[in-house]
């Protein structure tokens, strides 16, 4: 009885050990099968945004974000991408401008410090590269903002460069006069180019 | 007019001639193309123009100068209207607008003076009355040499003092002019300071030429004043 016990015990071992061999195989024959974890470098990476003032153009660049990518081209169900923005860090090369954008009608930094971006399902192959379904949630609203992007393989990692549209007021940026689109649109565009390194999500 | 017409290549003259009416062209290298340029263009220019001279007749400014004038005038007092109310308005959208509107209209100012400044060097003004002295004269001619030079200094120094601050001039919202400099907020300041010291000389110069128009049209009694104003009748020389 003891040496049946053990010959079962041995057997669902070596069933075990087989498929935890056969798994670690599999990943390492085809390591695109599932998505390659990346990490934005914030030095190499750029995040920047375009209005409209006053009729004319203004770009302005968060210097302080973090982007954990998930994606392989050949795994595209696990791309997840996950991005948070320090409001605050905001930049449009005029210090009343960027002051003003932090201030409390604006994007409020006090109450809503950071901005997040998630997607959610697997990205899609478009002509010019994928485009991905996710929610941003900015100055406490969640709404979705579709991105498109390109991904390519790097020396040191990849490249992921994109953008997005998105209107300012859907997410309450802009109370008081700032409502009116009239001394500032509405549409925004961003777009984003991140140097990824090989690494693990946060 | 029809007097007028026909005559005025031979009135401007190349710069050598010595027709009466040439004391009234100041002599510059644009003169030769001048005759040229409008004996090529009178007789187009002439047969349309029978009711309202475009052009300049000896005696008043042609519509075309009318135009320039009075609707830069226009401009020029909307522009103190809109740049002094944006100066006392908070940071905020409605200071935006405010602004927005004031470097549409002072763009549109720049590019009149470009048009200004080609008609009137191809077009001389009509003779000053006989009767002013030489002071008189340099008067004038100082105080419209100050406007047009504030024509574009005016609007150059805000063009400027916009891209200084890295914030892009629009064109009524249809197009965006290039950012002239680089941003540095010394050159903002310093710029800004131009653009209003420059507004309060323009202010200056704009009631001396108001006071020297009614002054001429009240004491002196000329046609100084009649000849820049559209829908009257001062053929009478001055």
């Amino acid at each position: 009885m003891k040496l049946t016990l053990d010959r079962q015990a041995l057997r669902a071992a070596g069933v075990c050990a087989a498929v935890v061999a056969a798994i670690l195989i599999c990943a390492t024959a085809f390591p695109g099968s599932s998505a390659t974890s990346y990490t934005a470098d914030p030095a190499a990476s750029r995040l920047e945004f375009t209005g409209i003032q006053a009729g004319a153009p203004f770009k302005a660049v968060f210097h302080k974000f973090t982007a954990a990518i998930d994606f392989s081209p050949d795994a595209l169900a696990d791309a997840h991408f996950d991005v948070e923005i320090s409001l605050s860090s905001v930049d449009s090369m005029d210090g009343d401008r960027d002051s003003t954008m932090r201030g409390a009608d604006l994007f409020d930094v006090t109450h809503f410090p950071t901005a997040h971006y998630v997607t959610h399902g697997g990205p899609i192959k478009t002509a010019t590269g994928y485009a991905a379904s996710g929610a941003l949630t900015l100055h406490g609203i969640t709404k979705e903002v579709p991105i498109e992007f390109t991904f390519a393989a790097t020396a040191a990692g990849a490249k992921l460069m994109g953008s997005a549209k998105l209107k300012r007021l859907d997410f309450g940026v802009g109370q008081g006069d700032w409502k009116s689109t009239e001394g500032v649109g509405n549409e925004v565009s961003v777009a984003f180019s991140l140097a990824l390194n090989p690494g693990p999500s946060r | 007019m029809g007097g007028a017409c026909g005559t005025v290549g031979r009135e401007l003259g190349p710069p050598q001639a010595t027709s009466i009416k040439i004391e009234t062209v100041a002599p510059n290298p644009l003169n030769t193309w001048r005759h040229s340029l409008l004996l090529d263009y009178e007789h187009a220019v002439c047969t349309w123009s029978a009711a309202m001279p475009i052009r300049e007749r000896p005696t008043r400014y042609g519509a075309a100068a009318q135009f320039f004038h009075w609707v830069i005038a226009a401009l020029i007092v909307t522009q103190f209207a809109l740049g002094w109310t944006g100066h006392g308005l908070p940071v905020g959208a409605h200071k935006l607008t405010v602004l927005a509107r004031h470097k549409s209209f002072g763009m549109t100012v720049l590019m009149l003076a470009v048009l200004r400044l080609l008609w009137r060097s191809t077009h001389p003004p009509p003779a000053l009355p006989a009767g002013m002295s030489r002071i008189e004269r340099g008067a004038a001619r100082a105080t419209h040499g100050a406007f047009y030079v504030l024509l574009f200094a005016m609007p150059l120094t805000g063009w400027m003092m916009s891209s200084a601050k890295n914030y892009s001039v629009s064109w009524f919202g249809l197009f965006t002019w290039p950012n002239l400099i680089s941003k540095s907020e010394a050159a903002f300041n310093f710029l800004r300071a131009t653009h209003e010291a420059l507004s309060d000389v323009l202010c200056a110069i704009a009631v001396l030429h108001m006071l020297a128009a009614f002054k001429h049209h009240f004491w002196n009694r000329d046609n100084v004043l009649k000849r820049m104003l559209p829908f009257t009748d001062s053929g009478r020389p001055g």
